[in-house]
């Protein structure tokens, strides 16, 4: 059997009369099979150097824990996950419906898939929402407190009110603050972040609030439900879904990759030895393509497209195979 | 089946004690060290069986759902790597006994991975592998590496990488060959 045959077989690129042949001639002998799968290993292997998201741990984590929350026990194929996922997204919505009609008067704001929003609460204070996030408020603050609900990520100036603290409701947690700018963000359900621009928040579990964690200016808290929180360091672009605007300085391209990637919410990889390029840039009001352009053209890299996934790599000149090793 | 070195082994043994005895008590900072720890290396050894990446990574999640739901009786008498991996290779051939009809495996090629496959498993979860191959895959001549790299990271076509890089598809077929060939030689103490 040629190589070249058990080869294009073991990529699934063979056409049908010779993929049996193929497979007859595995089923030969064992040592036919042996060979075979000494090639096919290494087809296999060749993923350990895949150079980035593939099997990708961290997000496969994040995958792991909805699925744990929502007790999806077999996922069998993807799109069956996919489908109980979207399941799990349409109760969450019921039940809020749910809840909406019972605490009247109540009013929703939320939107998805556009680009950021701005409400105005009733006493004055501001509220940008991110794409896919929504907040519930009432139509006037009437309580001793202002309590406003968030799913997804906005950001908050609140008007000061020292007779009437403001509370923003994310999970199981609270965020309490007098007046000032802050962020709040649901990383997952059962994750969210708090990040603090100006003045004083008090963030606390929603039925401990003397264990409160008092959160000062470029703070970045983040929640685990059932586990401690954590003190973070917030990037230079954590506000980037606000400010529209990604600052890299002396950032290694691996880095603005992934950032960039998490602004226009698509899927890229770099090649390693590309990886380690620093880039100095700030990108205002980019879209996308103009973005990855700049990439291309001050690192001369090459990039380009499928459906899934945009791809950055070397831009070397093909070489000329004669060439002694 | 099991033989690990010595030293290696104890020290493997301690830590995962520890971190099992965790996980029994319900500790899921504990879990996710684990499932991040062992998850690329089980989607690629799974990957052996099933040439389907989402398949294998449904597979190792389901897997671990199972192992997190059923934690409490988390018993584990040999290392916590090889009672991963041999779970992995179970659930694989179970995969394919479920699956062979649909996708054209034949009885036989299944039998035959059942029989005598998982043995050299190990060969797939030593340290190591992962250097050894990035490094194999950068020696190749840079015409043959980027046609590698496209075939296998990209899942581009052979006839797309022919049009990319101006070539014949034969002479594609023929650079895929010679690479894969070259890592068979380069990597032959990993693979048994």
């Amino acid at each position: 059997m040629q190589d070249e045959k058990l080869i294009k077989y073991i990529q699934q690129q063979i056409d049908s009369a010779d993929k049996q042949s193929v497979e007859q001639w595995i089923m030969q002998s064992s040592d036919n099979e042996a060979y075979y799968h000494n090639l096919r290993d290494v087809w296999v292997a060749s993923l350990y150097a895949q150079e980035s998201a593939a099997f990708d741990a961290d997000n496969a984590w994040d995958i792991f824990n909805q699925r744990i929350r929502a007790k999806v026990r077999r996922s069998k194929a993807l799109h069956t996950f996919r489908w109980l996922a979207g399941g799990v997204a349409a109760a969450a919505v019921i039940l809020f419906g749910v809840f909406t009609l019972l605490e009247k008067p109540v009013e929703t704001k939320s939107h998805s898939y556009s680009d950021s929003d701005f409400i105005t609460l009733p006493d004055g204070s501001s509220v940008y929402l991110n794409q896919a996030s929504s907040i519930r408020y009432p139509e006037d603050f009437l309580a001793s407190t202002r309590e406003i609900t968030i799913f997804g990520e906005a950001f908050f100036e609140v008007t000061p009110d020292e007779s009437r603290p403001f509370i923003v409701k994310a999970g199981d947690y609270r965020v309490k603050v007098l007046g000032t700018r802050f962020n709040v963000k649901e990383v997952r359900s059962d994750v969210h972040e708090v990040y603090v621009k100006e003045g004083k928040v008090a963030v606390y579990a929603a039925d401990s609030e003397e264990n409160a964690t008092i959160l000062l200016p470029g703070d970045l808290l983040r929640l685990h439900s059932g586990t401690e929180a954590q003190l973070k360091v917030a990037g230079r672009n954590y506000l980037s879904w606000k400010t529209n605007e990604l600052i890299f300085e002396n950032t290694s391209l691996d880095k603005v990759v992934r950032q960039v990637a998490d602004f226009y919410d698509v899927k890229i990889r770099t090649e390693k030895s590309i990886a380690d390029y620093r880039l100095t840039a700030r990108f205002k009001d980019k879209t996308l393509e103009e973005t990855l352009e700049v990439i291309k053209t001050i690192f001369d890299v090459e990039v380009r497209k499928n459906d899934e996934f945009i791809f950055l790599s070397a831009n070397s000149p093909p070489k000329d195979e004669t060439k002694k090793k | 089946m099991n033989k690990e070195e010595p030293g290696y082994k104890i020290a493997l043994n301690q830590e995962d004690k520890a971190l099992i005895e965790k996980v029994r008590a319900g500790d899921k900072q504990a879990f996710e060290v684990l499932f991040k720890r062992y998850y690329k290396g089980l989607c690629i050894s799974a990957l052996r069986y099933i040439p389907d990446e989402e398949v294998v990574e449904d597979l190792v999640q389901d897997m671990f759902f199972r192992i997190w739901e059923k934690r409490k009786d988390l018993f584990i008498t040999t290392s916590l790597e090889s009672y991963l991996y041999r779970s992995v290779h179970n659930l694989s051939i179970n995969y394919l006994n479920h699956e062979k009809i649909k996708r054209g495996f034949s009885e036989k090629i299944i039998r035959s991975y059942r029989d005598k496959h998982y043995n050299d498993d190990k060969a797939f979860r030593e340290f190591g592998l992962e250097d050894m191959v990035n490094k194999s895959i950068e020696m190749l001549p840079e015409r043959r590496k980027k046609i590698f790299k496209m075939s296998r990271f990209e899942n581009l076509k052979n006839q797309e990488i022919a049009k990319k890089m101006n070539v014949s598809i034969k002479t594609v077929e023929a650079q895929m060959t010679h690479a894969i060939r070259f890592l068979r030689d380069k990597l032959k103490d990993y693979s048994p």
